[in-house]
Parts: structure tokens; sequence; C-alpha cells
């Protein structure tokens, strides 16, 4: 009947994220952030993609492996009223991936429910209550317990703090930093938010229509801007503000064979229609998709 | 809790279902006479002290006749029912949650019974069967089972794209246990409220082929056939119909408020108390 179209949500991406540390993914909405964050973890279909998990090819294993696998790697969701069961009580929801993971005594469970809802900052309390009686902040500390509460290697944070004021995203950071540093975590840190890439990841990566436009470490990268999206993403007062745009004509076609920036770089080339730029080392740990920087 | 006996609908609705299933438990008790006893000095009486409701041409008692069919309406609404419930949110299930070819098969099944007018499936399936209670319920239930699927389908679809879904599937469940703890706990309000409103029509529906004489068979005490019995003699004994088709009416209207009120109290919008 109708024809399915498809869209490249994510493109030849490649990066390795090393054990304990934080890596940033940032770009801009609609770019393939959590759809990256989600083929990670394999909560949706792959297509052509390796991801190997501690030398572990979780692209190649069986449904029921990759279960047994899960309470290792975990993640938070954007919203966090959305992520938790509205009818489940906060506790449930806490005890749920332990429950899931297995081996624990219902005494053990209990314990350790109470020590994670400490250890996130929720009172005992809370405990009895539904999501929808508790506040957007306190929900993602609910988030934040369940996610830990499997003794996971591996967390994606998807723009955990979007949807919090201020006040609240500041705690949730300091407690996500805390945290990580007491159980050694390793983190992939989603957001839009230059500031906390910049506060949250050791290195960090910038993200375009799918590709990975410049990637390195943290500091560097906000120091050392290479690719023009990235420069008017982190700091657009250096190519005089972010001026106008060119409409992005080539939204739908999958036959454009140059640079996904092309149409709207301001420093674009001829070349830069014509032929696909590749990941170009510029320093150690210092990558840019781009042929003309 | 205290908010549901608040509730007009669920207020009336229920204590008139339990008075039904009092009724119906204890009729040798509340009956004054026996249902089926056959008394010719005493036909076509109209309501009097001895007999409140007057009796049938046979001389049975009109209220005892009520009383105890009671039990059958009441029966054949739970039984008719949880057979179509049984059967909805299994195929249902299978619909909505795993889709694919199952669920285009299933759904053109039920494409295809809802194609036919229900009343005249049943009536063709029951006067396929033979008369009887057992199957006069199935023909009932082999009708009713396709709307509870597509309730049941049409809220999983909904539900099982919420991000507490893929949360649980992210913290290693199966589908099995997604199924059983998150979809089913949170498609049950709409369930809830299908079936409550369904029992009054399965009852309707029943009274409906028992009056054509497809369902339960004399001298069995039942709502729909006693208006057949009456029939004959409406202009002389009017209460003979009157009085069955008034507990049909009120069993009905019973549930239809209590699932109307339901309705109200279990949906999220109107439920939800402002979070602190």
């Amino acid at each position: 009947m109708l024809k399915k179209r498809y869209i490249k949500a994510v493109d030849c991406m490649s990066f390795r994220i090393d054990r304990g540390e934080t890596f940033g993914l940032v770009g801009e909405s609609g770019c393939g952030k959590t759809t990256a964050g989600k083929l990670i973890l394999r909560l949706i279909v792959l297509t052509s993609v390796r991801i190997v998990f501690d030398g572990i090819d979780i692209t190649r294993i069986k449904t029921r492996e990759m279960r047994r696998l899960r309470p290792r790697m975990q993640m938070i969701f954007q919203n966090p009223y959305a992520s938790l069961d509205p009818r489940m009580k906060i506790e449930k929801s806490i005890v749920e991936p332990l429950r899931l993971k297995g081996g624990l005594r219902r005494v053990e469970i209990e314990e350790k429910v109470m020590d994670l809802i400490d250890a996130v900052g929720l009172n005992p309390e809370h405990a009895r209550r539904y999501p929808y009686q508790m506040s957007g902040g306190q929900n993602q500390q609910v988030v934040l317990a369940r996610a830990l509460a499997s003794n996971p290697d591996f967390i994606v944070a998807d723009e955990p703090t979007s949807g919090l004021d201020l006040s609240v995203q500041a705690q949730i950071l300091t407690l996500m930093k805390e945290l990580k540093r007491d159980l050694e975590l390793t983190t992939m840190f989603i957001t839009h938010d230059l500031e906390v890439v910049r506060q949250m990841s050791d290195r960090m990566a910038v993200m375009y229509k799918g590709k990975i436009v410049e990637m390195g470490e943290t500091e560097e990268i906000f120091s050392h801007l290479r690719h023009p999206y990235a420069k008017l993403l982190i700091a657009p007062d250096l190519q005089g503000g972010c001026g106008h745009h060119e409409a992005d004509i080539n939204g739908g076609n999958n036959n454009f064979r140059g640079c996904v920036f092309y149409p709207r770089c301001q420093l674009a080339e001829d070349v830069c229609s014509k032929r696909e730029p590749e990941m170009m080392e510029v320093k150690r740990d210092h990558q840019v998709l781009c042929q003309i920087f | 809790m205290r908010a549901w006996i608040k509730n007009r609908n669920i207020f009336i609705g229920s204590s008139i279902t339990v008075a039904l299933i009092f009724i119906a438990a204890f009729a040798p008790q509340v009956a004054p006479h026996d249902p089926t006893e056959i008394n010719p000095m005493v036909r076509l009486q109209p309501p009097s002290k001895e007999y409140p409701f007057g009796t049938d041409h046979m001389g049975r008692c009109i209220l005892s006749r009520i009383v105890f069919g009671s039990r059958i309406s009441l029966l054949v609404g739970v039984v008719v029912i949880s057979g179509s419930l049984l059967i909805g949110i299994v195929l249902g299930t299978i619909s909505g949650y795993f889709g694919g070819l199952a669920d285009d098969l299933i759904m053109r099944l039920v494409d295809g019974f809802l194609a036919i007018p229900s009343m005249f499936l049943a009536l063709a399936l029951a006067g396929t069967l033979g008369p009887g209670m057992f199957n006069l319920m199935m023909a009932l239930i082999a009708v009713e089972w396709t709307s509870y699927a597509r309730v049941v389908r049409g809220s999983i679809l909904t539900v099982k794209e919420q991000e507490f879904v893929e949360a649980a599937r992210g913290l290693g469940a199966s589908d099995l246990y997604i199924l059983v703890h998150h979809i089913m706990p949170n498609i049950l309000s709409p369930i809830i409220v299908i079936a409550t409103l369904g029992i009054g029509y399965a009852i309707l529906a029943a009274a409906g082929l028992s009056f054509l004489g497809f369902g339960v068979q004399p001298p069995t005490p039942e709502w729909g056939s006693m208006l057949d019995d009456g029939r004959l003699f409406m202009r002389k004994a009017p209460y003979i119909m009157i009085f069955p088709g008034l507990a049909i009416m009120i069993t009905v209207l019973a549930f239809n408020f209590l699932g109307d009120g339901l309705r109200d109290e279990l949906d999220p919008r109107f439920r939800k108390e402002i979070p602190h």
C-alpha cells in the first residue's frame, strides 16, 4: 500500500567510551542523540551497527542473553514522568530492577531500596507515593535510583535535567557527579546544554544530523573548536552571531553526496557539496568531520 | 474510595447490583412461592396480598419467578462477559502488543464479525446450536468478544509506546513481565468500564433471545421467556409482562449507572491529585 520512507537518524557514527569516563553527546534537537543512546543499549532495532560492551559484541547476541546483560547497562530517560509507570508506587518502581536482576532475598531487597532512596536524596516517606504525587525533580531522583539499583557499569543519561528547573537541575547534576565518583560509573551524557556537558563530561562529541562532526576531550574541544557547526553551536560569537542560515534544502534527499552541514555552512566551498568529508584527526584524541576547516 | 461513594451513578448502580445479588443468592428465602408450581385455580390473577405481582396463565407466582429469574440473568451476564473478556484480552493482547501478521489476521476476523449485525448473528448462532442456556451463552460470547478485543488492542497500542515500557525493557524485563506488570494495570480501567456496561447489554440480549424462544427452556423462570409467556394475555393481564419487563430494565439500568460512574472515577483526568 504505502511505501515506507526511511530517514537515517544516525549514520556512520563511531566512538568509544572508556571505562570510568563520562562521554558527553551534544547537538540540536532532532539530530539523533537520543536514537544513538537507545541504539547503544539495543533499545531500538538495529540495522547495521556493531556495539561492543565490555568485550561482548551485543549486536550479535540473542535477545535472551541481552536481557541478562541489561542490568549492567541502564538508561535514564528525558522525561521522568513518562519513564515511571503511573500505576506503580515509587517503592515498587525501585524494587523492579532488583527483582528483574534476581538473586536477592526479600529482606535484602527492602534494605537495598531504602539505601537507594537515601542515596539519591529522597525521604523514606516518598516510597509509598505515586509518580503523579511527586515533583519532576523527585521523579528524576527515583529514575536515578532505579538506574543505580542493579549496580550497572554503564549508564546512558538522556537529557536527565532538561525538564527540570534550574535549582533542581543543579541538584541532580551534583548528585550524578557524586554517584559517578563513588560508584565508578561509566556514563554517556546526552544533552543540548553546553554548560552541562562542559561540567559533566571528560570527553565529548558534537552531533549534527546523525553524524558526529567533532569529538575529543571536552576542554580541548571547548578551547580549540574546528568544525563550523560546532563553532556555531558552542561559540556563535566567533562567527559574528548566528546570523541567517540558508533554508535546509536537502532535508530528506538521500542522494545528496556532500557534507551534511553544507546547506547551512557559511564557510562552505565547492568541494563540500560534491564530496563527503571523512573523520580527521587534528590532534591526539580530537577528530573533526570537515574537509576545509 | 470516598469519592466513589459520593459518585451518584456508582452509588445507585452498586446499590441495585448488591440488592440483585442478594435476591439471587437467597431466592428460595425471598420468593413467597415455588416459581414452577402450577396452580390452575389462580390463573391470571391481578396483584394481591398473596401474589404481589399477580399470577401468570398457569397460576404461577410472578414475583417468585422474577426472583428466581434474577439468578439466570446474573449468571448469563457474568458468564458471557467473563468469556468475552477472556477471548478479547488474549486476542487483543496478541494483536496489539505483538502486531504483525497476527494483528492483521485477528483484526480482519473482528471486522468480519462486526460486519454482521450482532443480534442477528447471535440469533443465527443460537438457532444453529439449539435452545438451552449453555448454547445461549456461547452464542452471546461469540458476538461479544470482538468489542473487547478491539478495546484491549487499542489501549495496548497507546500504552506500549510509552517510555516506562521501554524503561522496563531496558531493565531486562521480558515481554510477559511487561504485559503483566506494566501493560495490564494500565489498561484495566477501560476494561472494567466496558465489562460493567457489557453485563447489562448481555442480560438484555439474553432476555431478547429467550423471548424469541432460543434461551432457557420452560419451566425454568427467565425474564425474557416470561415476557413471551405474557404476550398472549397482554390486554387481559398486562402485569404478566410489566413486572419482568421492569426487572430487566432496572437491572440493565443499574449496570449502566455503575459503568458510567466507574468511567468517571477511573479516568485519570478526573482522578489525579495535584502534585506537590
